[in-house]
Order: structure tokens, then C-alpha cells, then sequence
């Protein structure tokens, strides 16, 4: 679900340790950020092996997003559980939302950039995939570098803050600003996950957060889960993913809130 | 298929979750074994830092194994990185190498400031 959605498993399974199994919010936070690495790195890797993925792309951007991760666990450590819930909810509410005003608009590609800025042009930001659904080559290239790359930074504070991959920001950061084509976003940005929940599970895993034999159980279904959704993303439509997105995410998001109030 | 330096990281990711499903499923077996002769506990170990996961390992604990299948997951993105700024620098790909480079130094960061902070709680 998580890969399927570029959103990172532990959005998925975070709200369900607390809710329904009893680890605290901490740990959970702590293990699901150890637990999106996995998730990312199965589908990140299939998707970078089907060139669907970007490398440069998400390497660049990485930067942005690690560095908020950063802040973003320092952000946790002395914010109080009460508001955690509260922020987990209310970014999970949020997180479907830019997929739900795609699917209004209809489009596929939300705004196609035909020219690049400097710095996207000197990075080499651009590149191509063949989309198995519409069956042709689609070429594509990045732009407002700047505007992604900070944005990026809040993408990586959230994702730091509460331990998920926070894709669905990550993905709009490069569909809305950047210009890319929504699969490329969201297999890039599964890729980027990884790479932000890195610098962010280390410090968890300084820090005592992490349950390593709770990150054990749970990695096998999360690798199996986001290798199966990896391999039938490219045959999905767009709005398939957003429809299993929005139910289920909504449904944790009020039950996260609702402990917080 | 993806072009040279996106395969070394697609192999390397591999490699790592290939890996760290096999460390999880030798420890989880021998965590049974041992639970059911008494040997450990079964609850999970919260607060278990890389101290005591490298600790539990050299005591033959086979709950270290779970711990450490955090490490190879956490690894695997560090040497996909790593991988990624060798094949960046071989290739002449300045902007890549630099920004894989990068990459490696804010992990780098974000340890020392969780041991920083660590070192700082009683």
C-alpha cells in the first residue's frame, strides 16, 4: 500500500500499532521509519530497475529532505504525544488531498514544463520511461528546482517528525513544481524515502526509539507488500492508486486525531 | 533496464533487503528456539541502540540478529550511496558524485547529532 501509493509503509502501519496493538507512539515512530526503508528500498529498487525511477532526480533531492528529516526528529524529541497524534492525523488527512484535486482536474500530468531553470539544466534533471499503459516512450524534464528543493525540506520535516515516508508531499513537491509525470514522482520519490528515513532512523535508533524485533515482524510483509504493488504500478491507472490511497489513510488519520483530542 | 550506475544501486538495494530477510528469518527461527527452551524472553527489546544490538550479537543473543537486521537495512542505503558516488566519479559525472557525496556526509550529521544527544540525557 504504501509503495503502491509513493506515501512509504509505515504511514500504513504506524497508526495501526498504536491504535490496535499498544506500542507507543514513540516506538512506533521509531520502528516504522526503519521499517519505510525497507518498503522503499524493494520498491525503489524495482522501479529504478525498470528506469521508472529517477536517480539523479531523487539523489538531488535527497539533500533537501534529509536535512529535514533531521529537524524533524529533533522536532519530535520535545514535542508533547499529544500533539503528535494530532499532527499524524492531520497529515495523513491532508496527504491524500493533492491526488483527490488530480483526479478532479482529470489530468495525468498537472502542469508540463517546457523549460528548465539553470540549475535543473546544469544537474542534468530530465529523462524518460516507457509507460507500459499508454504503451510509448514519455520524455520528461524537471524545473523551479528551487521551489522543489524547499518544499522538500517540509516534506522531510514531516517525514523525520513522525517517521513515514511522507511521499504524497515528496510526490507533489515533483508532480505540481517540478513538472513530472505523476509515476515517475511517485517511483522516485520511493526511492527518496529510503534515503530520508536514514538519516532520520539513525537517530531513532541512537536515541533508543526503534523495537528492532518489531521492525523483524513487520519487515517481511513489508517487503513482500511494496515488491507486489512495485511491479503492478505501471499497469495501474492514476486513479486506481488514489481511490485505495484516500479510504484507507482517512480511516487512520481520525483514529490517530481522535487519541490526540 | 536501467542504464550503469541506477543498476549498481538497483543491486546493491537488492543485495540488502535479500540480505536483511535472511538475517530476520535465521534470528526469528532461533528466537523461537530459544524462547521455547527458556534461554531469552520473548517481548521485544525497546531502546535498543547499536551498543547493545552489537552487545547481544557477540553474546550469541539471537535477538541481536534482529537488531542487526536494522543495521544491513540502514547499510544497504548507505553503501547504495556510496556505490552510486564511486560510480558517478569513475563515470566523470561531477554533478552526481558531488551530490551523492553530500548524501553520505548529512547521514554522517545525523549520527553524530543523535549521539550528541544522548550523550547529553542522563
Amino acid at each position: 500500500m504504501g509503495a503502491l501509493t509513493g506515501l512509504g509503509g509505515s504511514a500504513i502501519a504506524s497508526p495501526i500499532l498504536v491504535n490496535y496493538m499498544g506500542i507507543p507512539l514513540r516506538v512506533a515512530i521509531g520502528s516504522g521509519i526503519i521499517i519505510t526503508i525497507a518498503n522503499s528500498s524493494t520498491s525503489g529498487a524495482s522501479y529504478l530497475s525498470r528506469g521508472i525511477a529517477n536517480l539523479r532526480i531523487g539523489y538531488t533531492l535527497a539533500i533537501a529532505t534529509m536535512l529535514g528529516s533531521i529537524a524533524g526528529v529533533l522536532l519530535n524529541l520535545y514535542t508533547p504525544t499529544r500533539i503528535l497524534y494530532i499532527v499524524f492525523g492531520a497529515v495523513l488527512l491532508v496527504a491524500p488531498l493533492p491526488g483527490v484535486i488530480r483526479g478532479s482536474s482529470g489530468g495525468e500530468f498537472v502542469r508540463i514544463h517546457s523549460n528548465q531553470d539553470s540549475i535543473s539544466a546544469r544537474l542534468g534533471l530530465r529523462g524518460s520511461y516507457y509507460d507500459e499503459r499508454r504503451r510509448s516512450q514519455i520524455d520528461y524534464q524537471a524545473s523551479n528546482f528551487i521551489y522543489s528543493f524547499f518544499s522538500m525540506i517540509g516534506a522531510g520535516v514531516i517525514a523525520g517528525l513522525l517517521g513515514i515516508g511522507a511521499g504524497a508531499f515528496k510526490v507533489l513537491s515533483m508532480d505540481y513544481i517540478m513538472g513530472l509525470p505523476f509515476k515517475v514522482s511517485t517511483a522516485t520519490s520511493s526511492l527518496v524515502i529510503g534515503l530520508t528515513a536514514s538519516s532520520g532512523g539513525i537517530q531513532y535508533l541512537i536515541l533508543g526509539y526503534t523495537d528492532p524485533l518489531l521492525v523483524s515482524l513487520l519487515t517481511p510483509g513489508v517487503i513482500l507488500g511494496s515488491y507486489i504493488s512495485s511491479r503492478i504500478l505501471n499497469k495501474l491507472t492514476s486513479r486506481t492508486l488514489r481511490i485505495i490511497f484516500t479510504a484507507v489513510v482517512w480511516f487512520l488519520a481520525f483514529d490517530m486525531m481522535r487519541r490526540g483530542l | 533496464m536501467a542504464g550503469g550506475i541506477e543498476y549498481i544501486v538497483y543491486r546493491v538495494l537488492r543485495f540488502s533487503i535479500v540480505l536483511t530477510l535472511i538475517v530476520i528469518i535465521i534470528g526469528l527461527i532461533l528466537i523461537m528456539i530459544y524462547t521455547q527452551a527458556g534461554l531469552i524472553e520473548s517481548q521485544g527489546f525497546r531502546g535498543a541502540g547499536i551498543n547493545m544490538i552489537v552487545d547481544l550479537v557477540a553474546r550469541g543473543d539471537p535477538r541481536g540478529l534482529a537488531g542487526l537486521s536494522v543495521l544491513t537495512l540502514i547499510g544497504g542505503v548507505l553503501f547504495s550511496i556510496a556505490f552510486a558516488m564511486v560510480g558517478a566519479y569513475k563515470v566523470g559525472d561531477r554533478p552526481l558524485f558531488i551530490v551523492s557525496l553530500a548524501l553520505i556526509m548529512i547521514i554522517l550529521i545525523s549520527a553524530s547529532i543523535g549521539l550528541y544527544i544522548k550523550a547529553q540525557r542522563p
